[in-house]
């Protein structure tokens, strides 16, 4: 004969058994829906005094292939390389956003933007005759002895889960070059390194060895 | 022949040189075509150990840009040569039929993108299309080279370099990717055309357009119908093509520098 208090405590405790599992079910439920949801990683606007201004951005979209201008208002730094890296880390945030027309995974995307004078060789050993624009483009400054090449460094995690295809990477480009010539227009040549070193292609396609000149790129996609 | 018969027919050779090169100017010969007029060069891209994007399947199974590339272009090849042309291809097809999953028995070491340029110039195909898949995107792309154009709109210097001689036939290309992009319009497929820079489309010396295909209305780029109305359109606007294509003119300037 089981005494009744014992009986009470085992309904007590198989009650709270069943509580217990209750809320572990509901609590792994939670974690789901959490980590299942795109999150919006825009980056919580820094501490600093700077007034905002509008700068541009030439955004990409995958439909159509075209890159569309928008303006935004943003705290801009006011040293020209951390500007100029700030201004692609906001343009990439975009392309993370819930809705993107042109999603990119999340993530750290470039390291560091180094803003460099031109010509960089000695202007004696610069003037290499040449036959046409196109002859001497790669890896020398060749749209103009002026102005200064940025050299963008990009994260390697960015460019190993950038999605792999001719027009979307080279969207990303277009989109990086024009986002600069349009803010920063003392930039006249681009190039891009991947954890401070050269890298064949982005994700497989579109070509980093080359030194791209710095345009609107708005106006050369449909 | 009489001397007379003789000295008259010098004399008459030598006439025309002796006139003022002023006064009856010479026209400048037109230029040889050197392009093959019956040959097609396809470049199905990646390949052995570089698999490219990968995708999924019509049956929701991963599959690499390379079977895809592949598989185009064994359709492709089967419509151009049905229309009596030659067609040349950076990976050979006749082992492995088209639209079958890669077996991993493809060797290793795939064309280079250098090498494929190299094969192509070698020949001088009269359109060379290199073929891609992504999962991105929709509808056809077709992309030309980047690169700017030379100063003179059509002439081509006759030195070039390597990773820009394309430059003399950006013209051509554009124009081929225009007929490309009226084809597979009219088989209602979406399709836009975009500049980018990519390898080896920018070493072609020939009339080049790179076709990416990217789903579309909820078909894959691994659809075997899907691939077959674009390697039709392709095919037609290639037999088109082929009586239009010409070589860019040499720049005679450019061929008198040392």
């Amino acid at each position: 004969m089981i005494p009744r208090h014992q009986h009470y405590l085992f309904w007590a405790l198989a009650a709270g058994i069943l509580l217990a599992l209750a809320f572990l079910l509901h609590g792994c439920r939670q974690a789901e829906k959490r980590l299942a949801t795109p999150q919006d990683e825009t980056p919580i606007s820094a501490p600093i005094s700077a007034e905002n201004e509008t700068v541009t951005l030439d955004l990409a979209s995958d439909s159509d292939g075209a890159i569309t201008r928008q303006d935004r208002p943003l705290a801009m730094p006011v040293e020209a390389s951390t500007r100029a890296r700030a201004l692609l880390e906001h343009l990439l945030v975009q392309y993370t956003l819930p809705g993107s027309a042109h999603p990119l995974p999340s993530g750290p995307a470039v390291d560091d933007v180094f803003l460099l004078a031109l010509p960089l060789q000695e202007p004696a050993q610069a003037s290499i005759p040449r036959k046409s624009s196109a002859i001497s483009m790669r890896n020398s400054p060749v749209y103009g002895d002026s102005g200064q090449l940025a050299v963008v460094n990009l994260h390697g995690a960015f460019a190993d889960n950038h999605p792999s295809g001719v027009e979307v990477e080279a969207l990303t480009l277009d989109s990086i070059i024009g986002t600069l010539h349009a803010n920063l227009p003392q930039i006249t040549q681009i190039r891009f390194v991947v954890d401070g070193h050269p890298r064949e292609t982005l994700a497989g396609h579109a070509d980093l060895t080359r030194t791209y000149p710095a345009v609107d790129t708005a106006a050369t996609r449909p | 022949m009489t001397p007379l018969a003789r000295h008259l027919a010098l004399f008459g050779l030598l006439l025309p040189a002796a006139q003022d090169p002023q006064q009856t100017p010479t026209p400048p010969p037109a230029p040889r075509s050197t392009l093959n007029h019956a040959l097609v060069f396809l470049d199905p891209a990646h390949g052995g150990d570089d698999a490219g994007a990968p995708l999924l399947s019509p049956a929701g199974e991963p599959i690499f840009e390379k079977d895809i590339t592949l598989a185009l272009a064994g359709r492709l090849r089967s419509q151009l040569s049905a229309l009596g042309l030659t067609v040349l291809s950076t990976r050979d097809t006749e082992a492995q039929a088209a639209g079958a999953p890669s077996t991993g028995a493809i060797s290793p070491s795939a064309p280079t993108p250098d090498q494929r340029a190299g094969q192509a110039n070698h020949v001088h195909p009269f359109a060379c299309i290199v073929l891609h898949a992504t999962g991105t995107g929709s509808g056809v792309h077709l992309i030309t080279s980047a690169l700017p154009l030379p100063h003179s709109s059509d002439a081509v210097p006759t030195l070039l370099a390597w990773d820009a001689a394309q430059a003399g036939f950006l013209q051509q290309s554009d124009r081929l990717a225009a007929e490309i992009s009226t084809a597979i319009a009219r088989a209602g497929l979406p399709v836009h055309t975009s500049r980018a820079t990519i390898r080896p489309l920018d070493s072609l010396t020939c009339p080049a357009v790179l076709l990416e295909l990217a789903p579309t209305r909820g078909l894959s780029p691994a659809d075997s119908g899907y691939q077959a109305r674009v390697a039709q359109s392709v095919a037609t606007a290639l037999l088109f093509w082929r009586g239009h294509a010409d070589p860019p003119a040499a720049d005679p300037a450019a061929a008198a520098q040392p």
